[in-house]
């Protein structure tokens, strides 16, 4: 008896975990603990009621039953965190499948104490039967709840944590085939049942640390929500209660709580300035945040996204999260989304566009400053319209001053007109952009409604530069000498030591 | 040695790769001319070159420019190119040997002409002076050094250099510009490119030492210093210290000056000057015939003939030319030139040529390993025997970086290139894929499971030496003066080393000369 009493405890303290990953990982990758936590929370214990009622229908053969609910939960509840992982990377319709395994983990947890009471029906008085199991029950829920945070999680992770109870979920259901071993006509059937999903659950627990991202939970300090590996870079996205962060090979690319002031200030004085801004290239750029802002053009009728990862526009077009932040911009029917490198692109292309927003991530190494060359820059200038405009992301001059000038000065060197400006981004102080055209570029007209940082008005002092960002004597950034990014490295390397 | 990975075992299974280039062993066959068939028909040209490489297609492109169109350039090799020959995968083009030009200085101008030409030269500034095109000129970073374990920006071999090491260096460095400033009354430089633009005669004394005897002479002991001297040496002349003439070793480092504008950058390509023999080859394209092994060149009546077997064909046919132009190495046309081959000139023998090995390596991505500098264009090892390895991909505009191929020289310099030649041409693919992955297993111990194919090439004579007493001495001069027409001979081993200027100078003025000769041609 005192084996069947275990059996309780463990398949208790199973199911309160399988509602508490659940939970855990949708407010990770969703925020708003509170809401994940109850509606998760909700839907699991409804579910289980759905599974005691469902648990009348079942009228022979309650061990084997027994036994397949087991293991099936152990099968569906241990991988509950890796599909949720997967999924919120993969799909649009995260919640489906959340609340969809999560239905379907409840239903079998449901069943798994009336079928139990059942089959002891005949082993003890009614009265002590209900008393022993229901104690027993709710004291895996304590257990459950202080493993949980305080054990398993810290320990294993999430996915890891999941992996383990289904084992032992799966075990269970083994070692009932012993325990009932009497009620069963098919015990070698199940125990084959079991093994294999034994097999498939710790195969799952030892692959776990690459699906788990937890050497890099280390490197960020907010939560990592969404990790990739594309062929080009690593994505990592954190959140920290409302602020979503996108890093690039560890780079910060954006801070939900402030880029508005980043991407207005790229897109909207070269939009602005344009008489009749028709046909827009954006060069990098695959969150399509600069996209958002271009779009609010009535005026524009195309916009080509030149970005080399089709992790990124991917990411960036289906994944719910995003698209709140990005205003499924990509979605736009006048958005073309290319995949390829932006310098062979543009030397191949024949089209003439009427503004190019260039926003790369900074000249870290020598394969981006390419794309910040007098080579780079002559090509994109034969591709601009009569009376076309530029704008370029430029790394701080105030960190990083002669790389910044060094820009303005390579664009000069192909024969642009440019104008400098810079604006202050809390996450990453003051920043600087350029506008150049192929004539000296002209004032914002007029900004579409609902900006929330930049005004006509204060527009001409953005291009005012203070004593301590003022332009210093600097080299052309060509590509035999790449003085870009030496600028770069040694500017950065002075503000931090460590990189 | 501190070989450690590269042994067999650690090879990946899938590794692919073969010895490629059979012009040696058709070449052979030169030795038993008695085995090939005899030659039939008589195909009449204008002009017949023999030899596909820079001096030949050189030869081609000018007459070509000046309206000469019968015309037949005969190359034993698959490809054209020479040493300057080069292939193409999916992943690039890359070359199997000469992979860069310096920027042409004023002498140079004919190789200023041909680069305008095909677009690499866009114009002049407001001085007079070329503009490149910036893609051509080789990308940053240019060079790396690994030493002590660690890659460090550069060919010079500063880790660890003492205050003697650099106060040697900076004298040499003050020493070779006294050369480079010099000149004589008519204004010539003592050492240019090409080297007839030169002041004839100066400084041949320095002809009679050995660079290493020129350094030891001066007290340039550092063996810091001598390992970069030597270096060049080996890199441009494949010869060590010992066995290279002063004078050839002087001219390595005063023969040029920085460019104003670009300093001492050069001209590459992902498939090396393959980029040029192709551009070369372009406006004579369908008169150039592969797999041509000429065995006999000799006067006859009306003309010269020219007996080539055709190894595919497995037939020899003739062809005779009103003007011949042996492009080819001294050695070569020495064998083939029938008057030649009844009585040996005297200058034959003074013709000694040095080993190569190239080997070209498809990675999935850059090689992985030891830290400090990253990856350049010219990647060197000072512990190593060979020259180390340039990046077929480098000057590729893509920001982010693929699939790459390197390619790995080797010259083999020393004191009996016929023994070590001899080695060379003995060795399997096998020997050779281990001798390379052992020198490249200490920067990158992964590279042998990382590679997914090796070739390899074997140079038997790559190029000639410029030893002691060769350079300035009587057997080149005679050489040279030789052949008059219809018969000429134009080769880089006519300058006494091998550099692109000086194949495509002797290629270009045996043009010019012909145009002279037939008027009406052209």
């Amino acid at each position: 008896m005192s084996a069947i009493y275990v059996s309780v405890v463990v398949v208790a303290t199973a199911g309160l975990v399988y509602e508490l990953v659940a939970a855990a990982a949708a407010s990770y990758l969703l925020g708003d603990s509170i809401t994940q936590f109850s509606t998760v929370i909700g839907a699991y214990l409804f579910a289980m009621g759905v599974g005691s009622f469902l648990s009348r229908y079942v009228r022979r053969g309650v061990a084997a039953r027994f036994v397949e609910v087991e293991i099936a939960v152990g099968l569906v509840g241990g991988w509950t965190t890796t599909v949720l992982f997967v999924a919120f990377a993969q799909t649009p319709h995260f919640r489906v499948v959340l609340y969809g395994l999560v239905g379907v983990v409840g239903v079998l947890v449901g069943l798994e104490i009336p079928l139990l009471l059942r089959l002891l029906r005949g082993r003890l008085a009614f009265s002590e039967l209900v008393a022993q199991v229901l104690s027993l029950d709710y004291a895996g829920a304590l257990l459950a709840s202080l493993l949980f945070p305080l054990l398993l999680v810290p320990r294993l992770g999430l996915i890891r944590t999941s992996l383990l109870v289904g084992l032992a979920n799966v075990a269970v259901g083994l070692w009932s085939t012993w325990i009932f071993r009497r009620e069963l006509a098919t015990a070698g059937y199940l125990r084959g049942l079991a093994v294999a999903a034994l097999v498939c659950l710790g195969g799952g627990a030892l692959a776990a640390e690459r699906i788990t991202t937890w050497s890099e939970e280390r490197l960020y300090a907010d939560e990592i929500i969404l990790a990739r590996t594309s062929a080009y870079q690593r994505i990592v996205l954190t959140r920290w209660t409302d602020d979503l962060r996108l890093f690039l090979n560890g780079h910060l690319q954006f801070s939900s709580r402030d880029e508005y002031r980043y991407h207005e200030a790229l897109v909207h004085p070269a939009v602005a300035a344009h008489a009749a801004p028709r046909r827009v290239l954006v060069l990098g750029g695959g969150d399509g945040l600069a996209v958002r802002e271009i779009v609010k053009y009535p005026a524009v009728q195309s916009v080509t996204l030149v970005d080399l990862d089709p992790e990124m526009t991917r990411l960036f077009s289906h994944n719910p999260v995003l698209i709140a932040v990005n205003g499924g911009a990509l979605r736009d029917p006048r958005v073309r989304v290319v995949n390829a490198d932006a310098f062979v692109w543009l030397g191949q292309t024949r089209e003439a566009f009427d503004v190019v927003i260039v926003d790369f991530p900074d000249p870290h190494n020598f394969s981006l400053g390419k794309l910040y060359s007098r080579s780079f820059y002559r090509l994109l200038r034969a591709r601009l319209a009569p009376g076309g405009l530029v704008s370029v992301q430029a790394t701080s001059p105030m960190f990083a001053r002669r790389s910044f000038w060094c820009i303005v000065e390579t664009l000069r060197s192909a024969g642009l007109a440019a104008r400098p400006y810079h604006v202050y981004v809390p996450s990453f102080g003051e920043w600087g952009f350029v506008l150049a055209g192929l004539e000296p570029p002209a004032a914002p007209r007029a900004y579409p409604d609902g900006l929330r940082f930049l005004t006509t008005e204060a527009t001409p002092a953005l291009f005012v530069f203070p004593p301590d960002m003022a332009a210093v004597p600097v080299e052309v950034n060509r590509l035999d000498n790449q003085i870009l990014v030496q600028y770069y490295g040694a500017e950065w390397q002075r503000i931090f030591p460590s990189l | 040695m501190l070989a450690a990975g590269g042994c067999r075992a650690s090879v990946a299974s899938s590794l692919e790769g073969e010895i490629v280039g059979a012009g040696h062993r058709l070449g052979h066959l030169l030795r038993e001319p008695g085995r090939l068939p005899p030659p039939s028909g008589a195909e009449r040209v204008a002009v017949a070159i023999v030899g596909g490489g820079v001096a030949g297609l050189s030869a081609a492109w000018q007459l070509a420019r000046a309206g000469v169109r019968d015309l037949v350039v005969l190359e034993l090799e698959d490809t054209p190119g020479g040493n300057a020959r080069s292939s193409v995968s999916a992943v690039t083009g890359y070359p199997w040997g000469a992979h860069y030009l310096p920027l042409p200085g004023q002498a140079a101008h004919g190789v200023r002409t041909l680069l305008r030409e095909v677009g690499v030269i866009e114009g002049v500034d407001r001085a007079g002076r070329p503009v490149y095109d910036e893609r051509h000129l080789c990308h940053a970073p240019q060079e790396r050094l690994f030493l002590l374990g660690r890659w460090h920006e550069g060919l010079f071999p500063a880790p660890g250099a003492g205050a003697e090491d650099r106060a040697q260096l900076e004298r040499f460095r003050q020493e070779m510009d006294g050369y480079r400033r010099w000149r004589d009354g008519a204004g010539r430089r003592a050492f240019a490119v090409p080297r007839a633009a030169g002041a004839p005669g100066a400084f041949a004394e320095l002809d009679r030492v050995s660079m290493a005897d020129f350094l030891t002479a001066r007290g340039y002991t550092s063996p810091r210093l001598r390992w970069w001297v030597e270096y060049g040496c080996r890199d441009d002349f494949g010869s060590d210290l010992a066995h290279t003439s002063a004078w050839a070793g002087v001219h390595y480092h005063a023969a040029r000056d920085a460019d104003p504008e670009y300093g001492d950058v050069v001209l590459t390509w992902p498939e090396g000057n393959g980029w040029l023999t192709r551009r070369l080859a372009e406006p004579v394209a369908d008169r150039v015939r592969l797999g041509q092994l000429v065995v006999n060149v000799e006067p006859v009546a009306g003309g010269v003939a020219v007996d080539a077997y055709d190894a595919r064909a497995e037939r020899t046919r003739r062809i005779v030319a009103r003007e011949v132009v042996l492009a080819c190495p001294v050695f070569v046309a020495a064998r083939l030139y029938r008057p030649w081959r009844e009585r040996p000139p005297a200058f034959a023998a003074a013709f000694r040529y040095a080993p190569w090995l190239v080997a070209n390596l498809h990675l999935d991505r850059a090689p992985t390993g030891a830290g400090g500098a990253p990856l350049a264009w010219d990647n060197v090892l000072y512990d190593s025997p060979a020259l180390g390895y340039v990046v077929a991909t480098h000057q590729s505009l893509r920001s982010h970086p693929g699939p790459t191929v390197l390619t790995y020289y080797r010259s083999y310099p020393g004191p009996d290139p016929a023994a070590t030649r001899r080695a060379l041409l003995d060795a399997s693919w096998a020997t050779l894929r281990d001798g390379v992955l052992r020198d490249l297993a200490r920067p990158h111990p992964e590279l042998a499971r990382e590679v997914r194919r090796l070739d390899v090439m074997r140079y038997g004579h790559a190029m000639v030496r410029p030893e002691v007493g060769f350079v300035c001495g009587a057997a080149r001069a005679a050489a040279a003066a030789a052949l008059s027409g219809p018969v000429h001979l134009a080769h880089g081993d006519l300058s006494g080393f091998s550099l692109f200027e000086e194949a495509f100078e002797w290629g270009t003025r045996t043009a010019a000369r012909i145009c002279a000769r037939l008027p009406r041609l052209t």
